[in-house]
């Protein structure tokens, strides 16, 4: 008896348990089903990186301990006149409150001029010290003689606020120009201020929003609220005022809603490849089957998303498209082999399944796991959007094992297509074949090498190699230059391929087709508002520093320190009592706020940050409000806005010195302590937590509004911020702190509802660099994550393609010849990256999300060479040894396969490439790049290097027939 | 910084405490104090709303008496302990608790002058601060607040704080405790009933304990099943922080159990008062033996608690006590 090869045994198994494999598969499909609307798309960026990493962890560290995680802008400028208008400012304080009405707001946080924290600083009519807010808290009164008076007042105390008129107020001059606040120092000095309220109008106003992170479980629906928000007011006052929106949660919602809004788009894709489907098999029955196979793949990788609640983003969208684009190419392999079966058979379905399932199963098989390479590689990544690609992307290619190469001649022996009559090949095919290979044999082979040769030379110009490469040899000389020693220290080969991140930019594109299509309008809100905001704001996005104590603080004594007699039991070196101890913790330091006082200055005059706030912002206003002489304006002696440390107390004495003793200077301890009290108790319980730490007063943070997106500015003002933290570590008063997450630390990770449910610790990737936080650090974690595996990903997939066609082929020198084709391609994809950043094109630089694609395009890709070479093996053997012959019948039947596999990946997402999302487009493209690139190498290219080569794996002389599986 | 006025405490402290001797209260002093000369009148026969309402203010607003002294009696002192919102606690967070002193002048020689009240911080981060609140005979004229920094050795004047301005970092509005008058808002009486509940109290873990806060009292049960006016009073300012409270008053000593503030139909807020007799002949003379409150759904409270052994009634200061300089001395003429 012969023995059965195992792929004959697979198809004996899955027609003799055929009822087991139909059921079971839809039962699975259906229970998948239920769980796909549980999908958690939550597109969160701080929980794409991971956790360990410092900048994340800074993050992390702040939204427990501070808030301010989740900050929305609102922008209203008025198109006539300024924002002094009874209307605006009854508009201005109804959308303030019904802002902070709106689901998962932090309202204590809030800050826009109906705040309660926007307080009048000067003098009432009786001379005392006025602290009233701006805007009454029931709002603006309808008689007209009284709205003046509150408007006069409002615009009063809004130019004698130091600390929030150039956060919260936009001018201009008569130019159109934007009025700044600081001056050249980044300082805000009485002429400053002058200069601004003589020569410009403020034109708008902003709130500044804060809200949980729960948003992020319920993004659609607070997406809703928020833009039924913005639709009233424009509907009311959209003749009269330009609304503007942006910020963190507004961005990450509104991808998700974008994936909402143009799921019909999937439709769209699935229809185009049934129309393919059709082509191909001119029968619907036939076309629908082969379809359902990969729809339940994807239906079952979709249910198991929502099964597992992994934390996904809206570039997962793009894995249903990949199965899709994947699955069907199995899908119509297996169908037209099970009708060629069915034709050989005279009609005898089952026969012909059970052939097509044998024939298919172990090409399949070999294809997936190639596939897999790509996956498997990126599985290793710490980053959880690589995780998430790698898991559900290797579940749902296995899948197709089952949902194509498997199920699918099982249906369709259930519902067998009828025979049609005649040659099943198209003519285009044959034409492929046999003019690819003539061109391939004749003068003309020489234009596939030239066309690699200028893929090179263009790839190596727009990345930089020669850059890259001159200085990485420039070895220790060169490092004087700045730019020499980063390329060294990055090991930045393509240094004109810019890995860093234009979140923004990464997140949406400028123009998109489909809106230009369907409207007229491709503009993209989201960004053309970032943009707006950005130049009438300080800055919208921010650089959150974490500043901490040294030395640490004691905890606070409980009961147990003292006894019943009132003694104290547990002395001052093991708690603290706020009583009778000395004052712990670093805020309440002079010179500790002092150094914080100069380090704002400094990173206000920074070109990129537009402002600060801090803690240290408050302490200086009060300083200034209380020492100003009676019966004077505060904001007539800004030189008392000021920490009050020996030093200025002795230059401004006039303030200072006690009327009973002329020569009495306040201790600057004991004074900056004062103002903690004062400002501790003037706010409610936990409205400080956002700035400063009232419980321990031992840490707190600044918030720098950074005014470019631009990832190499970005890179830059980080780096320039951590050096002024190093050269000042060891000044008075910086010699006390510590800024940011550092290595080793356990940071506990809560749940949302603030349980503790686990720790990490911190990894010291920095070295010595202070970790930054804000979305200006996570888009620095996010370039470091880019440079460690811009490379490396990359390799890695490379080595496992490399071991496995070497194992499969048992040839090293076909594994060479396919691995050298990635390399091709890869490069092409670097030079994609440094196209794209020589045009400031930042929805596509090669940032790390893009970054995936190299690796997933790289596993796919290598499928076409792997069917090339496999299918030219057996034609030099089915063909006599005759190559032209063999090249020929090779690419009119798998090249032919290829580039209609390509062509149905291309149909299936060009549809989703035209949305308003980059993150879709910018794989997509990198994706569709390679496979191209990958179709034309392997067709053209590759044959003609097996013709030079001659491996023996395809041109040995054939004493076996082909290798069994 | 206008919250700094922690003297408005020292309001409800003396309510309903009249003159007497310069005496702790007890029971055999009792009898000696004599209710300010022109206090509101015990009310007799039916009540309407508005004379019910009225009762409570003036005996809850000091409207009785003529001054009254909260001062440290050896460990024993007024405390206010504030707590974090609940997703702002967490390990190691313990409530701010500071203690203070508080004197407060009913009857002033000045006729210009309504009230003088002053209060030493005894504790706490804003430790030795001391504020002195005068309220005027003119209703148009503003409270004037001066304020000693000891840091400083200044004194700072400032402007009368506005009703939704909370009270020392606490979850107490200027409002709630001195600002708000029965005319600010229109009264309705739902009913009488009998009190149905202990009092809430603030409720500490272990590890939220102080040596002050150790002993805080438990929740006051002794009020319950006592008869009561239930009284829904909404405000007249518009957009307001909340639309109505209904507050459950002992129909005879019109003390003010609770009161419970709705906003859209929606509870968000609840204070109670530990209304303790002072066995004085006019029962609407009593002792606030702790108040609490606490917001719904941020779940921040505050709780004011005056140990019964820091109290003197009548002690016989001159007005002259009530002064800048006595802030200067620490509350020490």
């Amino acid at each position: 008896m012969v023995k059965k090869t195992l792929a004959q045994r697979y198809a004996a198994f899955v027609l003799r348990n055929r009822w087991f494999f139909i059921i079971g598969l839809f039962a699975a499909t259906i229970y998948s089903a239920f769980y796909i609307d549980k999908v958690n798309l939550r597109n969160d960026p701080d929980s794409l990186l991971p956790l360990s990493n410092r900048y994340i962890a800074t993050n992390l560290y702040s939204e427990r301990h501070n808030g301010m995680g989740n900050l929305m802008v609102w922008g209203m400028t008025v198109r006539e006149g300024d924002i002094y208008q009874d209307w605006f400012v009854r508009m201005l304080y109804d959308f303030y409150q019904d802002a902070t009405r709106l689901q998962y707001a932090n309202a204590e946080n809030f800050v826009g001029l109906p705040s309660s924290k926007l307080r009048y600083m000067g003098l009432s009519a009786e001379g005392s010290l006025d602290f009233k807010r701006l805007i009454p808290a029931n709002g603006f009164s309808q008689d007209p003689m009284v709205i003046r008076e509150q408007i006069a007042y409002l615009k009063e105390g809004l130019e004698k606020h130091p600390v929030m008129e150039n956060l919260l107020t936009y001018y201009e001059d008569a130019q159109g120009n934007k009025c700044d606040m600081l001056d050249q120092n980044g300082q805000i000095t009485n002429r400053s201020i002058a200069h601004v309220h003589t020569n410009c109008v403020a034109k708008g106003t902003f709130i500044v929003g804060d809200f949980s992170n729960k948003l992020k479980n319920e993004p659609l629906q607070w997406i809703k609220q928020a833009d039924a928000l913005m639709e009233k007011y424009q509907a009311a006052y959209g003749d009269r005022v330009d609304f503007l929106v942006s910020g963190e949660p507004y961005f990450l919602t509104t991808m998700v809603e974008e994936i909402d809004k143009n799921s019909w788009l999937f439709g769209i894709s699935l229809l185009i490849v049934l129309l393919v489907l059709w082509y191909e098999f001119k029968c619907w029955r036939t076309a629908v089957i082969s379809l359902l196979g990969v729809a339940m793949t994807i239906v079952m990788t979709l249910g198991l998303m929502g099964l597992t609640q992994f934390k996904l983003t809206t570039m997962m969208v793009l894995t249903p498209m990949l199965l899709l684009a994947i699955g069907i190419g199995h899908s119509m392999q297996v169908t037209r082999r099970f009708i060629l079966e069915l034709s050989n058979s005279d009609g005898d379905s089952t026969k012909a399944a059970e052939k097509a399932i044998e024939h298919t199963i172990v090409p399949a098989a070999l294809s997936i796991g190639t596939d897999l390479h790509g996956f498997f590689a990126i599985s290793f990544v710490d980053i959880s959007f690589y995780k998430a690609y790698a898991y559900f992307g290797i579940f749902g290619m296995s899948t197709l094992i089952l949902t194509t190469t498997s199920l699918i001649p099982l249906l369709m022996m259930i519902f067998p297509p009828k025979l049609k009559t005649g040659d099943y090949d198209r003519g285009w095919e044959k034409k492929l074949g046999y003019k690819t290979a003539d061109f391939l044999m004749g003068p003309f082979k020489w234009v596939p090498v030239g066309m690699v040769a200028v893929i090179i030379l263009v790839s190596a110009n727009y990345t930089e190699l020669t850059r890259g490469v001159s200085a990485m040899l420039a070895g220790e000389a060169g490092r004087s230059d700045p730019e020499v020693a980063r390329i060294q220290d990055e090991f930045d080969i393509m240094p004109g391929v810019e890995k860093g991140i234009n979140y923004p930019r990464a997140a949406f594109k400028e123009h998109y087709f489909l809106g230009e299509l369907l409207t007229g309008d491709g503009t993209v809100e989201a960004i053309s508002h970032i943009e707006q905001l950005s130049q009438m704001m300080p800055g919208v996005i921010t650089a959150n520093i974490l500043v901490r104590s040294r030395a640490g603080s004691l905890p606070l004594c409980g009961a147990e320190a003292w006894n019943d007699e009132g003694e104290r039991v547990i002395g001052a070196e093991k708690c603290y009592d706020e009583e009778t101890d000395p004052r712990q913790g670093i805020f309440n330091k002079a010179e500790v706020l002092l150094a914080l006082s100069e380090f704002e200055d400094w990173l206000r005059a920074h070109p990129n940050i537009g402002y600060t706030v801090s803690y240290v912002q408050f302490v200086k206003t009060v300083n200034m409000m209380i020492n100003t002489p009676m019966g004077q304006e505060p904001m007539q002696h800004m030189n008392l806005f000021a920490i009050p440390n020996l030093c200025h107390m002795q230059e401004n004495r006039y303030a200072y010195a006690s009327k009973d003793d002329p020569k009495y200077l306040p201790d600057p301890d004991h004074t900056v302590q004062l103002y903690n009290g004062i400002i501790s108790t003037s706010t409610p319980q936990g409205e400080l937590d956002s700035f400063v730490n009232s419980n321990t007063w031992d840490e707190g943070t600044i918030i720098g509004f950074v005014n470019t997106m631009d990832p190499v500015k970005a890179h830059a003002t980080i780096v320039d911020i951590q050096n002024y933290i190093k050269q000042h570590e060891n000044q008075p008063g910086f010699r006390l702190i510590r800024i940011g997450i550092e290595g080793g630390e356990e940071i506990p990770i809560r749940n949302d509802d603030g349980e503790e449910i686990g720790t990490i610790v911190t990894e010291d990737t920095l070295g010595g660099k202070p970790a930054i936080g804000g979305f200006l650090g996570v888009t620095e974690a996010t370039r470091d994550v880019a440079f460690a595996e811009w490379l490396h990903a990359p390799a890695m997939t490379s080595v496992t393609v490399f071991l496995m066609t070497a194992i499969m082929f048992r040839s090293w020198v076909i594994a060479i010849i396919l691995v050298s084709i990635c390399y091709i391609t890869l490069f092409a994809q670097y030079g994609l990256g440094g196209y794209m950043a020589s045009i400031g094109e930042w929805s596509a630089n090669l940032a790390f999300h893009v970054q995936v694609a190299l690796s997933i395009a790289m596993g796919l890709g290598i499928d076409y060479g792997v069917y090339m070479v496999s299918r030219l093996r057996e034609e030099m053997q089915s063909n006599g040894e005759n190559w032209t012959q063999a090249l020929s019948e090779t690419i009119h039947t798998t090249g032919s396969a290829i580039v209609l596999s390509v062509a149905v990946l291309l149909g299936s997402m060009i549809p989703l490439m035209n949305t308003q999302l980059a993150n879709l487009w910018s794989i997509s493209l990198y994706i569709s790049q390679a496979l191209i690139l990958d179709v034309i190498l392997a067709i053209t290219f590759l044959p003609l290097i097996v013709y030079w080569l001659k491996p023996k794996y395809i041109f040995e002389k054939w004493k076996t027939s082909t290798p069994k599986y | 910084m206008a919250v700094l006025t922690s003297v408005a405490c020292g309001t409800l402290l003396a309510a309903g405490m009249s003159a007497g001797g310069g005496v702790s209260v007890n029971a055999d002093t009792a009898s000696k104090v004599e209710l300010r000369k022109d206090a509101l009148p015990y009310p007799t026969g039916p009540l309407t709303v508005d004379q019910i309402v009225r009762q409570v203010y003036e005996s809850a607003h000091g409207g009785l008496i003529n001054n009254a002294v909260s001062q440290r009696n050896k460990r024993d002192i007024a405390l206010l302990i504030n707590r974090a919102p609940l997703d702002k606690r967490g390990p190691g967070r313990k409530p701010s608790v500071n203690t203070f002193e508080t004197f407060m002048n009913n009857n002033p020689a000045n006729p210009e002058i309504e009230s003088l009240q002053m209060a030493i911080m005894k504790s706490g981060k804003v430790k030795g601060t001391g504020v002195l609140f005068t309220s005027y005979t003119d209703k148009n004229r503003s409270a004037s607040i001066a304020l000693w920094l000891p840091a400083l050795r200044k004194i700072r004047r400032l402007n009368e704080p506005a009703h939704e301005d909370y009270w020392v970092g606490s979850n107490f509005t200027y409002g709630e405790l001195v600002l708000r008058k029965p005319e600010h808002e229109n009264h309705e009486l739902l009913g009488e009933d009998t009190f149905p509940d202990c009092l809430l109290v603030m409720e500490l873990d272990e590890s939220e304990m102080t040596r002050h806060t150790k002993d805080l009292p438990e929740a006051q049960c002794e009020h319950k099943g006592k008869p009561v006016y239930r009284v829904k009073s909404t405000t007249k300012f518009k957009d307001w922080w909340y639309d109505y409270h209904i507050s459950e008053i002992d129909k005879r000593t019109f003390a003010m159990y609770r009161t419970t503030y709705f906003k859209n139909d929606k509870k968000i807020k609840t204070i109670t008062v530990d209304w303790q007799s002072l066995n004085m002949p006019d029962p609407r003379i009593n002792y606030p033996r702790y108040i609490y409150a606490v917001t719904h759904d941020t779940g921040v409270d505050s709780m004011v608690y005056v140990p019964r052994s820091t109290i003197k009634l009548n002690v016989d200061i001159p007005d002259d006590f009530w002064s800048e300089e006595t802030l200067r001395n620490g509350g020490k003429q």
